[in-house]
């Protein structure tokens, strides 16, 4: 169920987990700091409309690691950071980590190949039905996004959604 | 076998030059140099060519052991430069033509300038940059012509540094672009200033304005020394024009760079030139003073050639133009 | 993992290369050092030019004109990758293929027209491409047709929304164009035409003005 995707300078590896039923406990432990999550991040897939949307900004984060450069604490605050258009780091992380009330959980690691087993490991914390990455095609919430990212009508009705938002998170600090 | 006579004084350089089959026999030249401080007015200028240029004449017939007889064409600057100026070298060129019987060809000065450094350089199809007082050009051969690829959108290069020249109130003995170049030597401060490319075209004024503004305030806080801003102004422009050449090389695959026209013989100018040329596998072509300067030479030389290929200008056509 | 990229292009400014890059086919542009610029001025400048680009391509797709999507913009190695646009052939070597009483040559005056009202797009958002040429702008031909328009190299690009700068744009657009096509003053005519039909009254303001930057370009005096 789980997938991996190769970053410049590392992997990504995700998984979709649906009906989650310990949201708000699963919350805690990440800000107590919990062994198990310690290495992964959360996101709303809500806010995802393909992997490539998380690789891109995961891609960033890790080479903003590598140079001693990252805007926030850790990686995984760094690719929910990425993902936001906004520049208060406050604020991203409300808008793309998960909220209490989520039922839908996007679970990521950012690190090597073998960094796959802090994913395992979390299969036994986060209690829902773990789900073909696919799904997220479902869940996404494109008007949501769209009010996100400031994409208008002129360029959502000539332009693959996803183009535009991919393309805004590549050139996250840069402009 | 072609003698031609060639007589160019579209600014303030009044030359004359005889040159045989592309054999340079004489070049000679005078030059009005005004006060610091100060630019060249058309109406002093052509009073400093009329003054000068019969004893120019003798002197490069002279130098060249050429007598009137063995005169095959008498070539003049038809334009562009400045109005008085042209017309009163021209003036002499057709009286000339007429008391010797000698036929008479208006050349362009900028080709003029071409056709010279192809001759001293040897280069066969070269991406050319023009730049002088009057000119700012980057010229390259396409669809059978030359065409002018990129060029300033308001004053030329050379304008700009003799502008700057006057700032600072430097001397215009041998040229207010030649003592920018030797203060630029001792600059060591980069100041940051505009940098202005449109595409392949150039652009100088914001640039002269932007330093002028600020030229009094950083030399009186010792911010900057005079050097440093020559230096500035001269890392910055140079850096415009290597770059729109480069462009207009990759724009036609050309491997050679013909440097021509005043601000051409600025040795800072063809380090860079050079540098952008190695970088890509080209060649840089230059040439020194004697013909980077307006010379008469130049125009004779193109003069020839144009007598050879189209026979002689009418004599009624024989004018000049500011353009 | 960049080793895997293979170069295919090397420009004045920069070098476009091919390869894979998180998973997509991308092209990686880089702006490598100019030994013969200051090296304040060239960081400055290769910064900058990055960065104005990945602005305007950003701006241009949110007026409407199709650019390459981003994958990563890198300040530090001032490396661009982006989305190689399938199928994608400059206008430049489009028209120059085409052979005279086609398909092709019948919808060329379309093609410009396509490409004025894309201008006309940018402009009207106030970006101020700075390096128009039909070696900028791709196309996607299919039978017959010449697909999809997608603009590219925004490195001179800046934010602008004065006459002048619009008028300058057309400008060296249209130098670009006599200096490289035999058709030139037709393929601009209906190049305009398409800006005009989407600006309407705007372009009537930079259209004069065009005519001024025209003049200026040919009456230079070297008067000090």
């Amino acid at each position: 169920m789980a997938k991996s995707f190769k970053l410049e300078a590392g992997t990504i590896h995700m998984a979709l987990v649906r009906d989650v039923q310990n949201t708000e406990e699963i919350r805690k432990k990440i800000q107590s700091g919990d062994e198990t999550l310690r290495a992964c991040g959360l996101v709303r897939p809500s806010l995802i409309l393909d992997p490539i949307q998380l690789v891109v900004a995961a891609n960033k984060s890790l080479l903003s690691a590598q140079r001693e450069d990252l805007t926030t604490k850790s990686v995984i605050t760094e690719t929910l950071y990425n993902l936001s258009p906004s520049k208060n780091i406050r604020q991203s992380l409300v808008n793309f980590g998960i909220g209490a009330g989520d039922k839908d959980v996007l679970v990521f690691v950012v690190g090597d190949d073998d960094d796959f087993r802090h994913l395992e490991a979390a299969r036994h914390v986060i209690s829902g039905r773990w789900v073909d990455i696919n799904e997220l095609e479902g869940i996404s919430d494109k008007s949501r996004i769209k009010k996100m990212y400031d994409i208008k009508d002129t360029e959502s009705e000539c332009f693959d959604l996803l183009d535009s938002v991919v393309s805004r998170i590549a050139v996250k600090k840069c402009l | 076998m072609v003698v031609a006579l060639g007589f160019e004084g579209s600014a303030n350089k009044l030359g004359i030059g005889v040159v045989k089959d592309g054999e340079v026999l004489s070049n000679c030249r005078r030059t009005h140099i005004t006060p610091p401080g100060e630019g060249f007015l058309p109406k002093e200028t052509a009073k400093h060519h009329r003054d000068n240029i019969l004893d120019l004449l003798k002197e490069a017939l002279d130098v060249a052991k050429i007598s009137p007889k063995e005169v095959d064409v008498i070539c003049y600057t038809k334009g562009p430069g400045m109005g008085a100026p042209l017309v009163s070298v021209a003036l002499v060129a057709r009286t000339v033509a007429q008391l010797w019987d000698k036929p008479i060809v208006g050349v362009n000065h900028c080709i003029g300038h071409i056709e010279m450094g192809r001759l001293i350089t040897k280069s066969d199809n070269p991406t050319v940059l023009y730049v002088s007082g009057g000119n700012t050009q980057v010229i390259a051969y396409s669809r059978k012509r030359y065409r002018i690829f990129g060029e300033t959108i308001d004053i030329a290069v050379g304008n700009c540094l003799d502008r700057f020249a006057r700032v600072l109130n430097l001397s215009n003995d041998p040229s207010p672009g030649y003592n920018i170049e030797q203060l630029a030597k001792k600059g060591k401060k980069y100041l940051p200033l505009p940098y202005v490319v449109k595409g392949m075209d150039v652009s100088f004024s914001g640039i002269l304005s932007f330093i002028e503004e600020r030229a009094p305030e950083l030399l009186k806080n010792n911010e900057y020394t005079p050097e440093d801003l020559c230096f500035s102004l001269q890392e910055t422009v140079f850096a415009m024009l290597v770059e729109t050449t480069e462009r207009a090389m990759a724009h036609c695959n050309s491997d050679e760079v013909l440097l021509v026209g005043g601000v051409g013989c600025n040795v800072r100018l063809q380090e860079m030139m050079g540098c952008m040329c190695s970088e890509r596998g080209a060649k840089l072509c230059a040439t020194d003073e004697r013909f980077c300067i307006d010379n008469g030479a130049m125009i004779a030389h193109a003069g020839a050639l144009l007598y050879q290929t189209a026979g002689p200008t009418p004599f009624n056509e024989t004018t000049i133009t500011q353009r | 993992m960049s080793s895997e990229f293979v170069e295919c292009q090397r420009g004045a400014e920069a070098t476009l290369s091919r390869g894979t890059y998180l998973g997509k086919r991308v092209l990686l542009k880089r702006r490598p050092p100019k030994a013969y610029r200051h090296p304040h001025l060239d960081s400055a400048l290769t910064k900058e030019r990055t960065r104005a680009e990945a602005r305007a391509l950003i701006r241009a797709r949110a007026a409407g004109v199709r650019v390459p999507t981003l994958y990563l913009v890198d300040l530090q190695r001032s490396s661009i990758y982006m989305e190689d646009v399938d199928n994608g052939i400059t206008v430049k070597d489009y028209i120059n293929k085409i052979q005279p009483k086609t398909e092709e040559e019948s919808k060329l005056d379309s093609l410009m027209n396509e490409i004025g009202i894309c201008i006309s797009k940018l402009h009207s958002d106030g970006v101020i491409h700075g390096d128009l040429t039909t070696s900028n702008i791709l196309v996607t031909p299919t039978s017959g047709n010449f697909g999809k328009l997608c603009f590219i190299d925004f490195g001179l690009s800046h934010t602008a929304s004065t006459i002048e700068d619009k008028a300058v744009d057309l400008y060296v657009m249209e130098r670009a164009m006599e200096s490289t096509h035999s058709e030139a003053q037709r393929l601009l005519m209906r190049l305009l035409a398409g800006y005009l039909s989407h600006s309407g009254k705007a372009a009537e303001d930079v259209f004069k003005k065009l005519d001024q930057v025209r003049a200026r370009g040919r009456k230079r005096t070297m008067v000090g």
